[in-house]
């Protein structure tokens, strides 16, 4: 027999205990929605800590990946810093404010000034977890993930990069569509509803372009997301797990 | 109730008895069998609602192939328990799902399907009883309690931590060698357990090259 065929069945060897949990009543009682709710609330809790330190890492690395976003979509202000009194444009959107806002190599202070007290109104806000019940080494796997998707509201007009830490990670164990997860991806976007992905798939290949899987998607995902980027849409990801 | 103290159960025979036996089992057995599938089946990406039916058609599916066996008495109770034989069926029965309903379909397929069982046990639910006695005595190796079995505490620690999946850098970490010599003494391990297996009458690549002889002739 091959090592490879060893392994297999060692693993199996250990799914076959967790098979044994689940028949006996008095581990898991009620019916498999409650079952698989309190338990992703369990692993929630349990992990808080480390969720926690995951979603201040990701919210973090949201707001360059934001900053960095405007620079390359909207460079027009950041272009021109010897004017000192730049003027809004009308069309101009909120969220660029909010990137001037974030760069402090940026000269233009004036323009945030001026502007401050514009309100960011997105279209739509749109979260979209992937949930994986196995810790496989596998992470380029597109099939392996189960994919939810929801439409959020986090009230006050408040957009994704608004959000709290934990907000997003607090909403996907809510929707969770595996039992027991032991890994999370949580993707949330605001934005026009036209940009938002129409279905779970164009969701997946999102989410995992995003992580830099792109490579591992079909080949419908390279179609469809050539440059990895929502167009129009701010987004958040964030990963936790065990 | 006899099928429980796992003793062989009367084979052949249909009788009311046996149905009594199958029922019992089906009752202890059929939520963790659900689960195993709802697991499987989630895995795959499938929505909430379709996977809940196709959970359930496995299931279904997992007890007609597990009744057949014990009605041929292909399934021997004195080298694998009950659970372990039912979740040698169902292992078969998912993968067998995965690689006929898979292949179109990109959703509920598994990357690494093919390897995902040994690959002789991978089309034919008769030879879960070959599975469940190998899965069986592995078991008990890495438990220590496998009479005779020539593993000591670090050969342990290493299966165990294949069986969760550790890299050979964690196996390097819990054993206090370094990443080459955890490569060495992993793959030193599994070829021991390997010939344990043979000489204990389990060498599942056996199966495999007797269905594939018969192929070969016909082709």
């Amino acid at each position: 027999m091959k090592d490879q065929e060893i392994e297999q069945l060692l693993k199996m060897s250990r799914e076959l205990e967790q098979f044994e949990r689940d028949c006996d009543p008095r581990v898991v009682t009620g019916d498999d929605r409650t079952a698989n709710l309190l338990n992703s609330l369990a692993v929630g809790r349990a992990n808080s800590a480390a969720r926690m330190r995951w979603a201040s890492v990701a919210i973090a690395a949201c707001l360059v990946i934001a900053v960095i976003a405007k620079m390359q979509s909207t460079p027009t202000p950041l272009v021109a810093p010897e004017t000192e009194n730049v003027a809004i444009e009308p069309t101009q959107k909120p969220t660029e404010i909010q990137v001037v806002q974030s760069l402090p190599v940026v000269p233009a202070v004036s323009v945030t000034e001026e502007v401050s007290d514009v309100k960011t109104i997105p279209n739509v806000q749109v979260v979209v977890a992937l949930y994986r019940s196995d810790s496989s080494p596998t992470e380029r796997c597109p099939e392996c993930w189960c994919v939810a998707r929801w439409s959020a509201d986090w009230g006050e007009g408040r957009s994704v990069n608004e959000l709290q830490d934990h907000e997003l990670v607090d909403d996907s164990m809510m929707h969770s569509c595996v039992t027991d997860p032991k890994r999370v991806v949580v993707l949330g976007l605001s934005g026009p509803a036209s940009s938002m992905p129409k279905n779970d798939q164009q969701a997946l290949d999102l989410s995992l372009c995003l992580m830099g899987l792109q490579g591992s998607a079909s080949p419908q995902a390279s179609v469809e997301n050539p440059n990895c980027t929502p167009v129009g849409l701010d987004y958040c990801l964030t990963t936790w797990g065990k | 109730m006899r099928i429980l103290d796992e003793s062989p159960m009367k084979q052949n025979q249909p009788d009311p008895a046996n149905k009594s036996a199958l029922a019992e089992l089906h009752e202890r057995f059929a939520p963790g069998l659900l689960r195993f599938f709802q697991r499987k089946v989630s895995g795959g990406g499938l929505s909430s609602q379709a996977y809940g039916d196709r959970a359930d058609e496995l299931a279904q599916r997992t007890w007609i192939e597990f009744w057949k066996a014990l009605q041929s008495g292909s399934y021997d109770p004195t080298r694998a328990k009950h659970s372990t034989f039912l979740y040698a069926v169902a292992s078969i029965i998912w993968l067998r799902s995965v690689r006929e309903e898979g292949r179109n379909s990109r959703i509920g397929v598994l990357p690494d399907s093919d390897e995902w069982l040994p690959t002789s046990q991978a089309d034919d639910p008769s030879h879960a009883a070959d599975l469940a006695s190998a899965i069986e005595v592995i078991r008990r190796v890495v438990a220590g309690s496998e009479p005779a079995a020539p593993f000591g505490d670090d050969d342990r620690v290493i299966l165990r931590a294949v069986a969760d999946d550790c890299s050979e850098r964690e196996i390097a970490a819990q054993l206090g060698v370094s990443p080459s010599t955890a490569h060495e003494r992993k793959r030193a391990v599994l070829a021991r357990i390997a010939d344990f297996l043979r000489g204990k009458g389990i060498d599942l690549s056996q199966n495999r090259r007797a269905q594939e002889i018969p192929t070969a002739k016909k082709q």
